[in-house]
């Protein structure tokens, strides 16, 4: 079994009411900002001395919500500042960048950290395309070209063009190039069965976040096996990852009290603030081809903040608790769902940053020790057919 | 489209040959299916003037004597461009046409100016890809979008005979030309070479041999066009041969069609 420590990189001090997104800029206090990211920074550095196999970031952009817009600055610092851990990239934000960017800023970072990047090809959530202005119809369409084009910036010996539907390039020759070869792992996000699919065409991991429920990420997994078998491949365990809002504490009671007020200020604080602008992309444009998978999108967001903490830890979709429950907890997703990688997001909205490292260090004495073997998750190795 | 029939009285034998279009000259060197006139050449033929010969033997017309290997078609085919067009001019040959347009462009430089390969045959180390396929699985490899096939009134006994006999005539299904790769050196011409992203007749290897033989090449991906990139993706096909055409090696330089 493996384990990535997430962080969002939350603004977790914001007071005010709002409701519309982008969120003006008064707000955010840049020298309390300063302060902030080096403390998380060092939290995320820590996680690798507490056993996290790996470090993940991902890419937000104009509100609280968080703040790396650019997840690469962030991954550089982390590759400098430790030695074993992976460095994920949960989202660049494909769609939305310059492709050819992307595939030199990931190389950058697979070079710096000695070969220890896995990479995200997300999509991202609907409001962001309002950031970058790109249409939102098109954003699977980019990323399917953007995908393969970056994937050949990485393995084409030879300079090269590109004439494509959204991205022309006449000479592409990357410096530096992979360590890891034929490419870093790609990740892909499964939010959806639709979203499962098109990773498992691409040959990538599958990257599952906050699920309403085991038996729905089971279906969504399933999917992506499916899928893969369809077009001639088998992932393992190694391939599927999935997130988990993490608390803990000393006892059941303190880690339940303390993800309770961080989830009510990430739902309430942060995620509302992008809600008016959510809707507006979910509803006026086709980001979800099918409506059944806008649906799915709308109501895990609706189910996400009218659930108890006592709910979610009953359906297995959080993991929260003192220790012993927390190793209970992840065997149990394990056996469910048949995943190679836990990713744990422990900083959730205003969860105070001394309870963020308690519960780290709780998991390194009395967590990992005793899940690490449930599974033996071996590298997600690509071979050159995927390239 | 307004293509006129033609034939050109070579000294060699006659070559049925269709022309279209205005414009600085572009000799269109058609694949082993023989010659499809597409949305391509339509778009083309707008701002050049496209010469399509037909291969003798293809497509009903008469082999010649003497004509039965690729740098005796090469010949034959400077000697059309000396006929009907005079000086050199601008090739594009795709799939067999490419690796006959490389030919030319090693034996009759004069005659070639900017040389445009479209997943040219005839560099298939190993023998990796070709043609020799159930009927099904190289209609799929052909073109990946069977819905963009122009309307072609030639029955397809004719396609058929085209590709499995009269090819075989100027080079017996040798997958690579060894011959021919020890002097792509001598190409002298600014060269395209364009590859689709779904292309599996054509092996990658191929793009790896001219990229290192070829002095001044240019490789570039069309993105989701199988091996008749020209009919699955005309657009972007001609967005970037026009512009090779027009600029020349600038074409590298953005000149305001809007990269990503």
């Amino acid at each position: 079994m493996r384990f990535t420590y997430f962080h969002l990189m939350p603004w977790d001090s914001f007071t005010a009411k709002e409701e519309e997104w982008p969120v003006k800029n008064t707000y955010f206090d840049p020298v309390e900002a300063t302060k902030l990211y080096a403390t998380y920074i060092d939290t995320m550095a820590y996680a690798e001395e507490c056993g996290w196999d790996g470090i993940g970031c991902n890419e937000h952009h104009f509100s609280p919500y968080g703040m790396m817009n650019n997840c690469n600055l962030i991954g550089a610092m982390l590759s400098q500042k430790t030695t074993k851990a992976k460095i994920c990239m949960f989202g660049n934000l494909v769609p939305l960048l310059n492709p050819i960017r992307v595939a030199e800023e990931y190389t950058m970072l697979d070079v710096l950290s000695g070969g220890r990047l896995m990479t995200g090809f997300m999509r991202g959530i609907p409001h962001e395309y309002i950031a970058y202005n790109l249409n939102p119809d098109e954003s699977r369409a980019r990323l399917n070209e953007a995908t393969q084009l970056i994937k050949k910036a990485w393995t084409e010996p030879d300079p090269f063009g590109w004439e494509g539907e959204y991205y022309q390039f006449r000479s592409v020759s990357i410096w530096p190039r992979p360590i890891q070869q034929p490419h870093p792992p790609i990740m892909m996000s499964g939010g959806n069965e639709e979203s499962a699919r098109h990773a498992a065409r691409n040959r990538a991991m599958l990257g599952i976040n906050f699920i309403p429920s085991l038996a729905k990420g089971r279906e969504i997994i399933e999917a992506y096996l499916e899928e893969a078998h369809l077009v001639g491949w088998q992932p393992g365990p190694e391939h599927i990852l999935i997130t988990f809002h993490t608390c803990i504490a000393e006892t059941d009671q303190a880690a339940i009290d303390a993800l309770k007020g961080g989830v009510a200020y990430f739902s309430s604080t942060l995620m509302n603030v992008q809600r008016n602008a959510q809707e507006i992309v979910l509803q006026k444009t086709k980001f979800y081809k099918s409506e059944k998978n806008r649906d799915f999108f709308v109501e895990r967001l609706k189910k996400a903040k009218s659930r108890t903490i006592e709910e979610a830890i009953h359906d297995g979709t959080v993991l929260c608790g003192k220790p012993e429950t927390v190793v209970k907890q992840i065997k149990h997703a394990q056996k469910e769902l048949g995943v190679g990688w836990i990713n744990t997001n422990m900083k959730i909205g205003n969860i105070p940053n001394d309870i963020v490292t308690k519960g780290m260090e709780l998991f390194r004495d009395h967590v990992a020790p005793e899940v690490r073997d449930i599974e033996k998750t071996p590298e997600p190795v690509m071979s050159m057919a995927d390239a | 489209m307004n293509f006129e029939k033609k034939i050109a009285k070579l000294d060699k034998g006659d070559v049925t040959y269709f022309v279209c279009g205005d414009g600085p000259p572009v000799v269109y060197l058609h694949g082993a299916g023989g010659l499809l006139k597409s949305k391509a050449h339509e778009l083309l033929s707008a701002k050049h003037r496209i010469y399509m010969p037909t291969t003798p033997g293809y497509d009903g017309t008469e082999l010649i004597d003497g004509i039965d290997n690729m740098p005796a078609l090469a010949d034959l085919t400077a000697d059309f461009i000396a006929s009907e067009i005079g000086e050199g001019s601008d090739i594009i040959g795709h799939s067999f046409g490419g690796w006959l347009g490389c030919w030319l462009a090693v034996n009759h430089p004069e005659k070639v100016e900017l040389l445009i390969l479209e997943a040219p045959a005839g560099f298939r180390p190993g023998g990796k890809g070709g043609l020799d396929l159930p009927p099904d699985e190289l209609a799929k490899r052909l073109v990946a979008y069977p819905e963009k096939r122009p309307e072609d009134d030639r029955p397809l006994e004719m396609i058929t005979n085209n590709r499995d006999t009269v090819r075989l005539h100027y080079h017996d299904g040798m997958p690579l030309d060894e011959a021919l790769v020890a002097r792509l050196g001598e190409i002298k011409s600014s060269t395209l070479l364009v590859y689709g992203t779904l292309e599996r007749i054509v092996p990658i290897e191929t793009c790896r041999i001219l990229k290192e033989a070829i002095p001044r090449i240019y490789f570039n991906y069309i993105y989701d066009a199988a091996h008749t990139i020209e009919v699955d993706q005309p657009e972007r096909f001609v967005g970037i041969v026009g512009d090779f055409l027009e600029r020349g090696e600038a074409f590298i330089v953005n000149n305001g069609s809007g990269a990503a």
